[in-house]
This record gives structure tokens, sequence and C-alpha cells, in this order.
């Protein structure tokens, strides 16, 4: 009945990209309306089909070894009241980015306190065990649902504490309790006072403030409402931000952002930034200010995409809804233009994770929108957003300093650019790899037209010419893998794969490819299988001495 | 009009004995343009009275109006040699026609790289130097220019009118003036030729001088006298022409020629140059200028010059003009100079081959090129793109060296990054059309043999501004020009109106494209630059781009120096940064490099590619180097051939070759964008003193070794006292001596510094020579002209670059303003990063 951290990702050594802010939480309940959580809990519960009966031992079932701790009968204090047998467990993730973890404990207390109440009043609860579980230290940002860690616990819900980015998980039911971060109400319709014609977006912490401050100001300040659905299927709920559209904007609205210095001001700086001004209200520091556009950079950073022959894909993200479909919208457009593409999935992105990969030329991150935006000179290659790499690959677009990071959105402008469907089957389980037929040579066609094939574009990086990359991608080098000849110097040749190429770039190539005297030994096939259990080796019991992490 | 046809041109064009192609160069004004025209109305292509007005190679709207050369233009003419001359060529000939291609260029610094380009397709150049003004700084640029081309030089003393007129000179002095010119061009031509030219100093008597005035359209070289006075001497033309230079007198009493200037009783006696050459033309002046009118019909008579009843009616210079230009035509003496002095293709590239061809001198391609063989292989060079009638679409202008190109031929087309056996920077693609290059106007002709200078249509979306065109597979790059300017002063542009960008960037890339020097990017914070050689290029580019090449209303940004970060002392301490994962170490310092080194290698006089033994001599013989470090050099950057690098002083660490990739990347990184103001690092060695490596592969990979290897770089300048260095212009000025006093007072207030000041004898001129910072720079010309009456007119060209004073990093000293400027402008927080960012402690 305590609390367990699913630790997951590595040790944090990395820096983080995200800002922290720091807040003091006298009383967890009334900090985050714990009675609100506990009460949606409640109505959740019956969408629930899929709990397990409660097992007398803990280990057992699906659950992986680290969502059972030991501790869970060490902690004798909260009253343990009589349970009816047909019990079933409700296994309750709460996830707390790493700042708010300190009172992750009182929480739990204080929600079993508040599912006991429930329960006493209400009928349908009775048969119902809730059993919470800490997640901490997410595998991408925080301010996302970390479904993947709650599968792993087999969580039924999940409760997410703390600062989002109100993107939409796919899988699981979802409630949020934001918390109620301090701001001085009155400071900030000060600072509003000489900006009537507002539009304010708050982040989901201040969310709470919002009703007394628009009491507070002039009324022609308007406020883009943070709603709350709730699913009539499972019960779980989701937040959207209703934003105006620029059309909406009048030339002289300033729009108004409350929030930590975070991604979320960046966003809004390339989203609105072209059409109205800008202004940043930080509540921890109480300062107002007017952010740097970053349009200007991204631009930059587009203009270098644009260049890139390899691409690395960085997945950032295993819960926002369609990031399979992104993915694989992002192969199909890279292939489509005769560029190589690499994907990675690397947890949460640092700069020595990437610079392993000194042969990317660029990456392009796959996160949601907050996350996605990462402006740090600290990486070896530049890190791009989807809506990005999608602009910059297409050499007759007309970009206008719009800017879009929805993945919807997004894949609604690649599909204008690739001028056909997006990938967006539902079926979340399969990759849909669309296989396009590679375009066509035109071998021998006579310069005669402006859309010669070949003609290489200018390069606004280096203010020369560049060939439009011919980059193989592995379909074509598999096909030509029987040219592949082994010179007498013992150099590898092949037709000018990608990775030949870099690898003649290198000085130190691994091992020595000078042939010995000695005789070479015949190719044997190998083992199959992972280091925990090869093909040829007899089965192992599961859950006996595996450990996972 | 024209006495010639393009069909007698294209029959010209396969007799490569009798083409001569020329550049004609200059300091800016010294009337290149002028001259030119008196030569193309020589030809017919316009009316001989236009010339001296039209500027005829000054095509466009600007040049017109401004009365400067901005882009250089070729032209093609007839010439037909009378055929007893026909033996005073050296060179093998076929008949007495012959085709001159004939290329004005600017004289303006700012568009030297027009001159070059010019250069290259070309095989001699007339050099204009004005009487008065005498050598310039530009004169001695675009000489040593041509002669490292290869390329042999005539001269061409212009303006002689002046000298006459205005200073009224005396025929004595007037000798002394030209000696002197000619004296200053052989100095230059001694100190840049080519031994295999052999001796290519200009001589009066040899008839490779010339002396004249563009404006009057006369000009004469000594073998118009001579040939006027063997007869009457009866000696030998060419023995006569000997005689009428130098010190050779000729007393008329005795009717003796001596190479005293006295007689016997110690009369001085006139020097035979004033008296057989300038005499005529002193007394025709003299008649003519005050009115002479009896003497005038005399002399007129005596040197058999008839005068059309309506031109009898003219006086004074109208008449002057008239009478000198039947008298002397300058179309005549020059041309035959040209056709005579100056080297055919096929004389001229048995010798250019080799610096002209990169690959083999052997194969197939240099042996065309040798024999200029329209037979063998195609070897073309274009040198620069002409804009067409049809927007956004360009000529590609050059030369033919080997082969024949014509409409439909399949060609390898080779950007200036191509190598043999690869393809990058290879298209192969047919040639559209290929045309005559007439000044303004082109004509259309089917193939174009070996030797001449040809435009062609369709390659201009395969190549930005230059390149190579083969036939040939194995055919290597023909060389990359090297040009005297480098593009120092640069604007950020914008579009008024967010939704004109993308014709902004085909704007940029248009004007990359139309111009041989200008450069177009975009900067790190996004900005599109054009980077020019000066104020008046950079000016003119910004014109082009938003009148012609983009057609957008545009924003212009204040001019942008680029600094070069830098270290003016050894590092205080070691420098130590761990890996992400802490299990790496590398210890480094950094110290400066000689200004001498680093201009070596920036000249790429010791550069990567050198074998490391020899560079590793070099280094130690010429610059005091340690042969056991300078062996050691991993790599130069940034860009890999820059003036910082990195060496290897460590001692038996274990798996250090693993690492080195990774270490000579963050190097190039880290030097490309320095600590400061991430500017180019200049002139800084970085010395890797140990390294502790993880014995576990996985925890050395290339992501922990190469942001570390970033920060000790930074640790390690941060603690050398950096500094930057900024770039500055040499200023040459000339003007008269009552304008010094406001050329003093504007460089004053501009930082600028004297350095020579030397009046040039005979005339009132002053020449100064000054340094001034380029920051510094703009605007100069304007105020320059304003505090000096419009007498003074600077020329200022890239020189060097100055290690300003103080440490960057500490606050309050002109540099750290700099720096925190620079910061700002590229979107970074002001301070510069403290050294504990990137400096761990044990
Ligand atoms: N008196 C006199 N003036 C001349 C003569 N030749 C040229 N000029 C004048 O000098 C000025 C410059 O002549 P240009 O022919 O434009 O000189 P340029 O060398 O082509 O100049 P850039 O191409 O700008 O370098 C013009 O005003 C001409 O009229 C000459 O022989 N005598
Ligand atoms: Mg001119």
């Amino acid at each position: 009945m305590s609390a367990a951290i699913a630790p997951t990702g590595e040790a944090a050594l990395v820096q983080t990209i995200d800002v922290p802010y720091r807040v003091e939480v006298a009383d967890a309940a009334a900090f985050f309306e714990l009675a609100n959580v506990a009460m949606s809990l409640a109505d959740l519960v019956p969408h629930l089909t899929t709990l397990a009966p409660l097992q007398s031992s803990p280990n057992g079932g699906s659950a992986p070894d680290q969502a059972t701790p030991d501790s869970r009968d060490g902690d004798a204090s909260l009253p343990q009241p009589h349970l009816p047998p047909d019990m079933k467990e409700c296994r309750v993730a709460l996830q707390f980015p790493d700042e708010l973890l300190f009172v992750s404990d009182a929480v739990v207390s204080d929600m079993f306190r508040l599912m006991d109440d429930l329960r006493e009043r209400c009928d349908s609860l009775q048969a119902i065990q809730f059993d919470f579980v800490i997640l901490a230290d997410t595998q991408y940002s925080a301010c996302c649902v970390d479904e993947v860690a709650a599968q792993h616990i087999a969580a039924n819900v999940l409760v997410h504490f703390g600062r989002s980015c109100l993107s939409q998980a796919s899988h699981m039911p979802v409630l949020f309790a934001f918390g109620n971060f301090p701001i001085d109400v009155d400071h900030v319709s000060q600072s509003l006072a000489n900006v009537p014609n507002a539009l304010v977006i708050y982040d989901v912490m201040y969310a709470h403030a919002m009703p007394t401050l628009a009491a507070k100001v002039a009324p022609t300040v308007r406020f883009a409402a943070i709603e709350r659905h709730v699913s009539s299927t499972n019960g779980s709920t989701h937040y959207t931000r209703n934003l105006p559209t620029k059309e909406d904007l009048d030339a002289d609205t300033t729009v108004v952002v409350i929030g930590p210095p975070s991604p979320l001001v960046s966003h809004y700086s390339l989203v609105f930034g072209q059409h109205s001004q800008l202004l940043h209200y930080d509540p921890l520091s109480r300062e107002c200010s007017r952010p740097r556009s970053l349009l200007m950079k991204r631009y930059a950073l587009m203009t270098k995409a644009r260049d890139a022959d390899i691409i690395g894909i960085v997945v950032g993200t295993l819960g926002v809804a369609n990031y399979v479909d992104m993915i694989a919208n992002l192969k199909k457009l890279i292939k489509s233009h005769g560029k190589k593409y690499y994907t990675f999935v690397l947890g949460k992105l640092n700069v020595a994770k990437l610079a392993n990969f000194s042969e990317i030329d660029i990456f392009v991150l796959v996160a949601c929108p907050e996350s996605s935006l990462i402006d740090s000179k600290e990486f070896y290659r530049p890190v791009v957003t989807p809506f990005e790499l999608t602009m910059a690959l297409d050499m007759s677009s007309s970009w206008t300093g719009e800017y879009r990071l929805g993945f919807t959105d997004v894949m609604h402008q690649m599909a204008e650019h690739m001028g056909d469907e997006p990938v967006d089957g539902l079926d979340q389980q399969q990759t849909p790899v669309a296989a396009i037929s590679s375009k066509p040579t035109a071998a021998d066609s006579d310069a005669e037209s402006d859309t010669d094939p070949d003609q290489p574009y200018f390069s606004l990086v280096t203010g020369t010419f560049k060939s439009r990359a011919k980059v193989e991608n592995n379909e074509t080098i598999h096909a030509k893998i029987q040219d592949l000849a082994l010179y007498k110097s013992g150099q590898v040749a092949l037709a000018s794969p990608a990775a030949a190429r870099q690898l003649q770039t290198r000085q130190w190539r691994g091992l020595e490819m000078t042939p010995s005297a000695e005789k070479s030994l015949e190719v044997v096939e190998g083992r199959f299988g992972t280091a925990a259990g090869y093909a040829d080796e007899p089965e192992v019991e599961t859950g006996k001495g595996r450990r996972g992490g | 009009m024209v006495n010639f046809t393009i069909d007698q041109i294209r029959a010209l064009m396969d007799k490569p004995t009798n083409i001569r192609n020329m550049s004609v160069i200059a300091h800016v004004d010294h009337g290149k343009s002028t001259l030119t025209d008196s030569l193309v109305s020589k030809a017919g292509i316009i009316s001989t009275g236009k010339a001296g007005e039209a500027r005829f190679t000054d095509t466009r709207q600007d040049e017109q109006d401004r009365g400067i050369t901005i882009k250089s233009t070729a032209i093609s003419m007839y010439f037909e040699l009378p055929k007893e001359d026909l033996g005073d060529i050296a060179q093998k000939t076929e008949g007495s026609d012959f085709l001159i291609n004939l290329i004005d260029s600017p004289g303006h610094v700012d568009f030297s790289s027009e001159v070059t380009a010019a250069l290259r397709v070309t095989d001699g150049a007339l050099v204009v130097v004005d009487t008065i003004e005498g050598v310039c700084v530009q004169t001695e640029t675009v000489l040593r220019q041509a002669l490292t081309e290869r390329i042999k030089p005539v001269l061409v003393i212009n303006k002689v009118d002046r000298a006459l007129l205005e200073l009224q000179m005396t025929k004595e002095d007037l000798f002394q003036n030209f000696q002197r010119v000619i004296e200053n061009v052989n100095v230059i031509i001694s100190t840049y030729t080519d031994k295999t030219l052999g001796d290519v100093q200009v001589y009066p008597e040899k008839g490779t001088v010339a002396f004249g005035s563009g404006l009057h359209g006369w000009a004469f070289t000594l073998r118009q006298f001579a040939a006027r006075y063997a007869k009457k001497f009866g000696v030998d033309k060419n023995k006569m022409m000997l005689k009428l230079w130098g010190e050779n007198y000729f007393n008329p009493a005795t009717k003796k020629w001596t190479t005293k200037g006295a007689d016997a009783k110690g009369k001085p006696l006139e020097r035979a140059f004033c008296m057989f050459v300038l005499d005529p033309i002193f007394k025709l002046f003299d008649a003519i200028m005050n009115f002479k009118k009896d003497q005038i019909s005399m002399i007129l008579e005596k040197l058999e010059i008839p005068l059309k009843s309506d031109e009898k009616d003219l006086e004074g210079k109208a008449l002057l003009k008239n009478v000198m230009k039947k008298f002397l035509p300058a179309g005549e003496a020059l041309l035959e100079m040209i056709v005579i002095h100056l080297p055919s293709p096929a004389t001229a590239q048995r010798y250019r081959v080799d610096t002209l061809y990169e690959g083999p001198l052997d194969d197939e391609s240099a042996e065309g090129i040798r024999a200029c063989n329209p037979n063998a292989p195609l070897m073309l060079y274009v040198s620069k793109m002409v804009p067409t009638s049809d927007k956004g679409r360009f000529y590609a202008f050059g030369r033919v060296f080997s082969g024949t190109v014509r409409s439909g031929l399949k060609v390898r087309i080779q950007g200036p990054n191509y190598q043999p056996g690869k393809k990058e920077d290879l298209f192969v693609k047919s040639i559209q059309r290929t045309v005559l290059m007439m000044g303004r106007y082109v004509e259309a002709i089917d193939d174009c043999p070996a030797g001449n200078i040809v435009g062609l249509v369709g390659v201009d979306q395969f190549l930005l501004k230059s390149g190579t065109i083969s036939t040939s597979e194995t055919a290597h790059n023909l060389k990359v020009m090297k040009f005297s300017v480098s593009p120092v002063v640069r604007v950020a542009v914008e579009v008024k109106n967010a939704n004109d960008l993308p014709k902004l960037v085909e704007g940029l890339k248009r004007l990359s494209k139309s111009d041989p020097c200008v450069q177009c990017f975009t900067s790190d914070s996004g900005e599109h630059i054009v980077a020019g050689a000066g104020e008046l290029h950079l000016e003119i580019c910004l014109k082009d781009l938003e009148e012609d090449h983009a057609q957008v209303p545009l924003k212009t940004g204040d001019p942008v120096v680029q600094y070069r970060e830098t270290v003016t002392a050894q590092s205080s301490m070691t420098c130590l940064s761990k890996s992400p994962n802490k299990h790496n170490r590398i210890f480094m310092t950094a110290e400066p490099i000689s200004e001498e080194l680093s201009a070596d290698i920036e000249s790429g006089k010791i550069n990567p590619r050198d074998d490391f033994k020899v560079r590793a001599r070099m280094l130690a013989e010429e610059h005091g180097w340690d042969v056991t470090d300078a062996r050691k050099i991993w790599c130069f950057g940034p860009d890999t051939t820059g003036p910082n690098l990195l060496v290897d002083m460590t001692k038996g660490v274990q798996y250090l070759n693993e690492i080195k990739d990774s270490c000579v990347a963050a190097f190039q990184w880290a030097t490309k964008e320095g600590v400061l103001c991430e500017e180019h690092m200049r002139s800084i060695r970085f010395n890797v003193l140990d390294v502790t490596l993880h014995a576990d592969a996985i925890h050395r990979g290339g992501g922990q070794i190469m942001p570390t290897c970033r920060r000790v770089c930074y640790a390690s300048v941060l603690t050398a006292t950096p500094t930057l260095q900024e770039p500055v212009f040499l200023a040459e000025v000339q003007c008269p001596e009552s304008a010094m006093g406001g050329i003093y007072g504007v460089l004053n207030r501009r930082r600028g510094h004297v350095f020579a000041e030397e009046q040039r004898p005979g005339t009132p001129l002053y020449s100064v020579k000054a340094y001034i910072p380029v920051a510094d720079s703009f605007g100069f010309t304007t105020d320059l002209r304003a505090a000096t009456g419009g007498q003074a007119f600077p020329q200022m060209v890239f020189s060097h670059w100055q290690v300003m004073q103080g440490d960057a990093t500490q606050a309050g000293t002109k540099v750290n303003d700099v720096v925190k400027a620079t910061r700002k402008r590229k979107g970074l927080s002001e301070e510069v990063p403290a050294l504990d960012r990137y400096y761990d402690k044990l």
C-alpha cells in the first residue's frame, strides 16, 4: 500500500532539456486537488474491464518485479480495511516530474485515504483495491504521459502530475492533476494593464488562477481556455487548448504566455510570433519579457536540413498519439527525396548520445510539440522538427514564416507536400512503410527543361550548388551487394553507399582489413535470439531471476 | 557598318595561329574602356565618331551612369595586318587576317574578380597606364595576376593628351615620364614573372609599348615612326626602332647618330625620340591649340593628312582630335601591337597547360590543350556567367582549350569540387547552344573549336560560377581560379514582405551566379548574408539583387565585419575537461601561432595535403617549430584547411587512434564557432597533452569524446588571453597636395594609419598609403570625397588581420565591446561563457 518508484531511463548524469521549476508544497491534497482526482478515478473505474483479480502473492501476474517491491508490506501506518474475497486490484500509476517527486509520498497516502473514504460511500468501489505506483524519471519528457512505463507495471490508470503538454495519449485512461502553482494574480494583472488587447495563453499549472485573473483585467483580454474532455468510452480525460486561428487575431493583439520559461514560450513565439506581439510572463521570477523570436534560427536550421543527405529520425515519444504514423511518414518523405534515414530510440535526448552518430547530417525529433523544439548549439548536428524537415525538403516550398508543431497538422503538410495520402492507419501495431517506387531517374533527358531532376540546387548554407542527394537506401544496397568485391588491398568496394563513403573519410576503421597469411575461415551461421535466451538454448522459466529494467 | 561578318569570324576561329585572346587591364579610370572603343571603332563595330564617348563595353545602365566598368565584357574583332608586316610576327601564322577576342575589364579593386575571370580565358594583356597617375596599386595587382596566369603583357601609356594640354610638359619631361612608367611596369614584371614565359618585360624599341590617347583616338608605337623614317634614313625598320628610344641622338649638323647627349663642342643634342617622334606631335598640338592657321595646313601637308571639306572648319580640340586620329589612328597601332606581340592560343597553350591543368600532363586532355587541338577531347573552362535577356538564365562564358564544342554535344560538366573517378559535382548533359559574345549582342554559332572564347547555353543550371567542361572521362579539372580579393564585407538582407522570401532566395542564387566573387548564404541566426569585396561591390550587388534578381523590396542591415578569434599567450594552466560519463579526460593547452605561419597556411604554402615529413621540416626551418611536434599535427581547421592546428603531444596513450576522428571533428567544430562570439578561430595551436580513456570501448565512444574535446578547446582558449583579430584594408589614395590635409583628417577619425606618402615625380600628385580597419571603412570613400572636394578617391583592398589589444573576456576593453555586440547580433547571451562551463576540476 505504499508506493514504489519505477526507474526508467538512464542515470541522471545527462543534462535535461526541460527547464525545472521548484515549488513549495505544504498540503499535497490541496495543491493537486486530490479529492477531484479521486472522484474522477472513481468515475473511471466502471470503465475498466480488465482489472486483475487480487492475488496473494504480488510477485505473480504480469507485473515485472520492479513494480512490486517488498516495501509494500513494510508500511503499516495506514488502516487495512477488511476486504471482500473477490476483490479486484486497480493499479494506478502516478507519474511525477522529477521536481515534484518529493511530494509523491504525501500524495500516495492522501490518495489511499481518499479512496477509502470514497469506497465507504460508493458501492461500486467496494470490490476494488487501489494500488498506487509512482513513476518518475520519465523516459522522454516529463510533460508527456509515459504510457510505456505504466504498461510495464501493468497499471490500469495513469494520473499525470504537474506540467503537461496536453498531448493525447494513445492507449490508456489518463487523469491529470496539474497542481495549483502559486501565482501573484495582482502582479499579473498589473503587468497586463497596458495591453488591453491581449490573448492570454497560460501554462496548465496556472489554470486555477485564471478565473480570478480574468476578473481583474480588462474585459477585452481574451483567454485561450483549456477545456477538459472526458471520454465516454473509457472515462479517460484529456485537455485541449482553445487557440484562435491566426486569422482571428487582430494585428494589434498581444499574445501573452504565462508560465515558466519553457518550450511552451518558444512554441508560441513560433506559432504566433510572426503575426502579433508576444509577451512572456514568468510567475516564478515575476518578470514580463519579450522573448526573442526563434523563427529565424529555425529557418537557419531548415536550410541546413535541406543539405542533409543522411537523416536520423529520433523517436522522442512512445506515448503521443500518432507517433508511429509520423515516423512512417517521415521515412516515406525522406526516401522520396533520395536521402537516407536511420531511426534511433534513445530515451531522453542528450548531447553525448547524439554525438555518437557523427555520420548523421541532421536529426529530426518526433516528440510532443513542446519537447521537439531543441534550441541548443551544443549538439554536434542540429535537431529539427518534422515540420521543419518537411519544409526543408520541399524545394519549391514557399515558406513564409508559418509554423506548425502538432502531429496532425504536420502530417497534413507532408501529405500536401508528397501529393498523396499520408500514412495514418489507425492500427498502431504495424509500421506501414509504404513502398514507393523510387523516382524515375530521367537518365538521358536533354537538359532542355528547367525541371531536370539532376539539376543541383543552390545551398544557402554554403552558398554553392549542391547535388540532389542520391544516397542509396537499404533496398538498393542489398540489390547491389553482389557487386561487392574484396580488392587486393583489402578495401571493401561498394557502389558508393553512404556508409562506405563515410568509412573512407575516417582514419580509424576498426579492425585491420589487410588480409593476413592465415587461411580464412568458413562462414557459419550464428545464434538467433537475445542474450537472455538464445533460440538454441533450453527455455528458461520466466520470472525466475530475470530482472528487467 | 560592320566591316566583317560572322562567317568571316567563324572561318578564322579554325586557325588558332591567327587568334589573339587578350584582356585590357589597368587601374581604375586609366582609360581601358575608352581605349577599347577606339579598337572597336577600327573594327567597324561602332562609328569612329562615337569612339571615346560611347564606351561600347560598358553595357549596363549603371556603368554608363557612373562612368565606371563593373563587369568585364568580351568582344570579337576582325583585323587584317598589312602583308609586309607579317614578317614581324615571331610566331607561326597563316594568312594575314586575324581574329581578336578582347575583354575589357573593370579597374576598381572591388571588381578584381572580374579581371581574374577575364585573364583565365585570354593569353595576352594590354596593360593601360595613365601618363599622369602612373603605376598604381591596381596596376600592380592585375599585372601580378596576369603573370601568375602566364599571360603576356604589352603596355599602352594613355592620356598623353593631358600631359601636353594640361601639364604642358616639355618633350624631354614627357620622355622621362614615359621612361619612368615603363621602368615601374618592368619592375613589377620582373618581380612576378614566371621563368617559362621568358623575358616579358616591355620595351618601346621592340614595339611592345604604345603611347596615345584613348579619348582622342590616337596612339602609336615606335614601329609607326620607324616605318616613316626607315625610308628616309635608308635603314631597316627594326634598326630604326632601336634608334628612336633611349640614349640615341641625331646630330642634324653632322647627320650622324650618336649615343651621347651632346655634340663635340658640348652643345646638348635633342634625343631622337623627342626629335623624330614627339616633335611632329608637339608641333601639331601647338599649331592647332594656338590657332596657327597657316602652320596647320603646312604640317598637315607634310604629314600627308587629308582633311574633308567639312572638317576644314573645325578648330581647337575638335580639329586636334580629328587630325590626330588620322595621323596616328589608335586602332591600327594597338591592333598591330596586339597581333604582332601577343601570343596566339597555339603558342600560349603550349606553356600554359602546366599551370592550367590539374591532371597528369601527359594524358589526352593535357595533350589536347598543349596542341590546341580541335579534334582532341573537349576541355573548356567556364570562367563566369553572363546574364541573358531571359530572366534568371545565364550564358556560361569560357574558353575552349581543346577539342570543339557544338550544340547538342553531350559533355561532362565538372564543378569545382569534382574529382576524377567520383560522381560528386559531375553532370553529364548536352550543350544547348553555342554563341559568340559581342558586347551587348550575341550571335549564334554552330560550334567553336579550341583556342576561342565562347558562350554556352544550358550549362548555367549545373555550374554556379565556374567549372570545367569536358568530353573525356579521365579529364581532371582545369585549375580553379584564385581571386586576389576576398568577400570581407557583409550585410544581412531581408524581405520587407514575408511572402517574398522565396523570391529572395531565388534572387540570392542568381546574384551569386552573376558575380565571380560575391557570396550569398544564411548565417546560423537565420539571416541572409551577402558578402562582397568592398562597399562599392556590395552596393552594386544589392542593387542588382533588388532590381534584377529578386525583384522584391528588400531591407538591408548595416555592414557587418567578420572577426577572427585568437589567443595572445600560452594557456595559463593545463586545461582539463571530462566526458559526460566522467570516465574520460582530455588535457590541453592553447598557444598562438606566428602570423607568418598563419599566412603561409592561408596561402596554401603549408597545407594538410603535404607529406608530413616535408611539412615538418618546413615548420622547423622556417617557423622554428620543434620537429617532433611538427610531425604530429593531427589536423588543420576550420574546414580542414584553416590556420589553426591540433597537435598531439601525448606520450603512450592507449586507444588514442580510436578517438582521433572524434577529436578532429570536435576541433573543426570548435575552430569554426569560437568560444568568444562564434566567429572562426585563427592562429591558434592546440596541444593535446594527455588523454585518459575508459578501458571499455563503449564508454569512450564518439559521443563521450567529441563534446569533451570541444569543451577543452574552449577552456584552453579562455585561459590563453583570448582576443579578436580584425580585418584591415590597405587604402591607396592619389590626390593633389592641397587635398592631403583632408585625407589625414578623415583617416585619423577612422583609426587609419598612414605608412607611406610620396609624390609622383614630375606630377603634382601625391600617393598616400594607409591601413584602415574594415570596421571603420564604411563610408570612407564618401567622407574622403567630401573632405577633399572630390579630389581624392581611395582604392581599398583587404590586407591583413590585426590583433585587437586587450583581453576579450575583460569587461571595458574595446575588444570586449565588439565581442558583446557580435554575440548580441547573433542572438547569443551577451556575456562570454565562464571558464567553468568548459573546465572541469580534477
Ligand atoms: N584626357 C583624357 N581622358 C581620358 C583618356 N582616356 C580616358 N579618359 C577619361 O578617363 C575617364 C575614365 O575612362 P574609362 O575608359 O571609363 O576608364 P576605365 O579604365 O575603363 O575605367 P574603369 O573601367 O572604371 O576602371 C573618362 O572620363 C574618360 O573620358 C585620354 O586618353 N585622355
Ligand atoms: Mg572601363
